[in-house]
């Protein structure tokens, strides 16, 4: 299994801990947490992550305004996000797959399940 | 226990703690009847997401129907926001496991 650099930005630090830990379950994850939107693009800046996990609802910069940052700037642009979401009827997931999003995640996520689902969209966009 | 199980436990055991506050202040929402602040819906929409990963899948469920409405610029539902207070009452009282 591929080695990925996965950066999970999330503003409730219980959440953002757990994610952090269901991830590593995955030993070829290594998960870098974000707590912002800023903060995010800052670690995207320096560490070039493969995927970027982003919480849709989060304060000053919400998720999407974080994807379109992304997509903004060439060096950053290519980068996969998924977005993370407790809001998931298919109106949401739509609007957000428009967005650019490669796939959305439901909160509440089961922490013994996330790295697998993580790999399970990666690989459903890669083989799209 | 493995290590995950451990840190889960101890973060569900924080986020209890949290709740009995998050209960306290549905309460006085719900009894104030006032439009929720930012703060109320950061709460409403922190439950939806986050209690179902702790274990607490009804209080998720619950969270959620109320979340869904203030998402979509609806004023809450005082049914739903009623089950909500008495599901997270309900697991603030439930014996530990």
């Amino acid at each position: 299994m591929t080695a990925l650099n996965v950066l999970y930005v999330d503003d409730e630090p219980d959440i953002r801990e757990i994610a952090g830990l269901a991830l590593g379950l995955d030993p070829q994850i290594a998960a870098n947490l974000a707590g912002s939107g800023a903060e995010a693009l800052r670690l995207v800046r320096a560490a070039r992550p493969d995927v970027v996990m982003l919480d849709v609802m989060m304060p000053e910069m919400d998720g999407p305004a974080v994807l379109k940052a992304l997509r903004d700037a060439p060096e950053t642009a290519s980068i996969p996000v998924v977005f993370i979401t407790a809001r998931t009827q298919a109106h949401d997931r739509e609007r957000l797959m428009q967005l650019g999003a490669v796939a959305v995640i439901a909160k509440p996520f089961d922490p013994m399940a996330l790295a697998k689902e993580l790999r399970a969209v990666l690989a459903q966009d890669a083989a799209a | 226990m493995s290590d995950i199980a451990a840190a889960l436990d101890g973060l569900r055991q924080r986020f209890l703690v949290r709740s009995a506050e998050d209960w306290r202040l549905l309460r006085a929402w719900t009894a104030r009847g006032a439009p929720p602040d930012d703060e109320m819906r950061r709460l409403v929409h922190r439950l939806a997401g986050a209690a179902g990963t702790f274990g607490f899948h009804d209080l998720s469920a619950r969270a959620k129907e109320t979340d869904d409405r203030l998402c979509d610029g609806l004023p809450a539902d005082p049914k739903n926001a009623a089950a909500l207070i008495a599901e997270l009452r309900r697991v603030l009282d439930a014996p530990p496991t």
